[in-house]
């Protein structure tokens, strides 16, 4: 896992502390659990994410 | 000394308005307290005491002239120190920034200094505003008023403690993830974070362009709509700002509580609370109800998409705002910060992409329940303020990780837009400020600060003012 994010950063050309790998790592598990919420989203659920900004109307 | 400077705008503006008071007195006022007890609450970055003395007397003299400009008038306020504010630095809490002295005011400060706000300093914020601890790695903590050895939570956690603590009369926030109503409720103050694109945020360093709302800090209900009147409205400088009609705001109209049905969620909300918080909240909550007001129990399930939206998103647009900077000067940004920006980097587009249906889920779930209900309530946070130091968070003997226990109840609003409220219901048995928060339907703000106002009056309980030692 470390080579791969030490690869993923070194492609990205961010200069990234290798202190930091574990506490990523757990981000990345977190966000993982975390999307295990989320529903199957229809074609309309696409169709506004653009408008979003500007959508909240009175 | 006076104590002017524990003073509300509602209180002080009306003697401005009557020569009563003179400018230069309030803002003496604000300066000794400032003098005195900064060292004890780390609030101010930049203090302006030359400064504001003069834009002081010009205030003064304009008001014996008959030019007295409204409630704002010769009023000090110090402001987060990532407003850009023309020929004084803005920092934004990091190191990168500590020369970077703006051109040009924010659309707010130039509205404010319009309205007649002295400008006293830059206030204490988490770095970039990208975290909720206000434990700044350049500047030192902020600390909270109440008990110095706290937080004060943040991004906005030198306001809190500058409002709270008399070092400044009011102020304005910024909040991606509740960093208006976080330091707002840990320090016994109200936030408003008002609804997206009510505000401009035009001159103001961003942190996550689609999160980020701007909004008043006070000490009172009726001091955030003096503010909100003064900032509210259309900027063709900001690309999220709306070009809706500007409602009155100030003074807040009262309101008859037979009149309002309040939702208290049944779900999510009241998860995980310390037992003091949610006893201090729902005994709010049965104050309206004693009113007349009509209490209804309602179910958000799409709230559980709230977490992972929230987290996405920030991230995300963080780290593409930042990117190029980043990508230099690494190295000079805080251990905690430089670490979600390494974070946000690695996300996916199917991730982001993901996050911005859910918050469209979540938009239409809360408009409809909103639809049956004037507002909803809930508390602002789960906890009160924990030592500055501490990550985590105990409730009812678990630990729990602070930042993200902060975002938790405050992130539905920055995802939706809607806005929402914060303001003190309580104390702990430790005296520690609570705070309830009360969430209204898009641009509805009129209904939300009556609501406060209605319950300002009917909480049970006795607001104080912090007491620090005498210096």
């Amino acid at each position: 896992m470390e080579e791969f994010l030490r690869q993923a950063f070194l492609l990205s050309g961010i200069d990234v502390n290798p202190e930091d790998f574990p506490y990523i790592v757990g981000q990345m598990q977190g966000l993982l659990q975390a999307s295990a919420v989320l529903p199957s989203f229809s074609l309309q659920d696409v169709v506004p994410i653009l408008t979003l900004d500007t959508g909240v109307t009175k | 000394m006076s104590d002017l400077h524990f003073q509300t705008i509602s209180n002080l503006a009306p003697r401005i308005a009557r020569k009563e008071i003179s400018p230069v007195e309030l803002l003496d006022s604000v300066l000794h307290q400032i003098q005195a007890h900064n060292d004890d609450v780390n609030a101010y970055i930049t203090i302006l005491e030359d400064e504001s003395r003069e834009a002081a007397k010009k205030a003064e003299r304009e008001i014996a002239q008959g030019k007295y400009r409204g409630p704002l008038h010769g009023i000090p306020m110090g402001l987060k120190d990532l407003f850009y504010t023309a020929g004084i630095r803005t920092t934004a809490g990091s190191a990168i920034l500590k020369d970077f002295v703006p051109d040009t005011d924010a659309t707010v400060v130039r509205k404010l200094k319009d309205a007649g706000v002295i400008l006293t300093g830059k206030l204490n914020m988490h770095e970039y505003a990208f975290g909720a601890t206000n434990e700044n790695p350049h500047y030192g903590p902020s600390r909270n008023p109440w008990d110095t050895a706290r937080m004060t939570g943040g991004s906005s956690g030198g306001g809190g403690a500058a409002v709270a603590a008399g070092l400044s009369v009011a102020t304005l926030g910024t909040d991606t993830g509740g960093s208006i109503r976080t330091p707002s409720a840990l320090c016994g103050i109200v936030g408003l974070k008002p609804t997206f694109g009510r505000v401009s945020k035009h001159g103001v360093v961003p942190l996550s362009w689609s999160l980020d709302h701007v909004g008043p800090m006070a000490r009172s209900v009726a001091d955030a709509a003096v503010l909100l009147q003064a900032i509210a409205g259309f900027d063709p400088q900001d690309a999220a700002s709306k070009n809706a009609a500007v409602d009155t705001y100030a003074p807040v109209a009262s309101m008859d509580a037979k009149t309002l049905v309040v939702g208290v969620p049944g779900n999510y909300y009241f998860d995980g609370v310390d037992p003091q918080v949610e006893a201090n909240v729902r005994a709010a909550i049965a104050a309206l109800a004693a009113q007349g007001a009509r209490v209804v129990e309602v179910s958000i399930p799409e709230l559980a998409l709230a977490m992972f939206a929230e987290l996405v998103t920030i991230s995300a647009e963080a780290s593409a705002y930042h990117h190029d900077t980043f990508t230099k000067h690494a190295r000079e940004y805080g251990a905690d910060v430089r670490v979600l920006l390494e974070g946000g980097e690695l996300l996916t587009a199917v991730q982001y992409l993901k996050a911005q249906q859910s918050r469209r889920l979540l938009q239409e779930a809360m408009l409809k329940v909103l639809s049956g209900v004037d507002v909803l309530v809930a508390p602002t946070l789960p906890f009160t303020a924990p030592s500055i130091g501490e990550g985590h968070v105990e409730i009812s003997g678990q630990l729990k990780d602070f930042t993200m226990e902060c975002v938790r109840f405050a992130a539905p609003c920055n995802l939706t837009g809607f806005p929402s409220l914060s303001l003190p219901v309580g104390f702990s048995s430790a005296g520690l400020p609570i705070g309830m928060q009360i969430i209204g339907k898009p641009f509805d703000e009129v209904k939300l600060l009556q609501v406060g106002a209605l319950v300002e009056q009917v909480a049970p309980f006795e607001y104080k003012n912090p007491v620090l030692s005498k210096r």
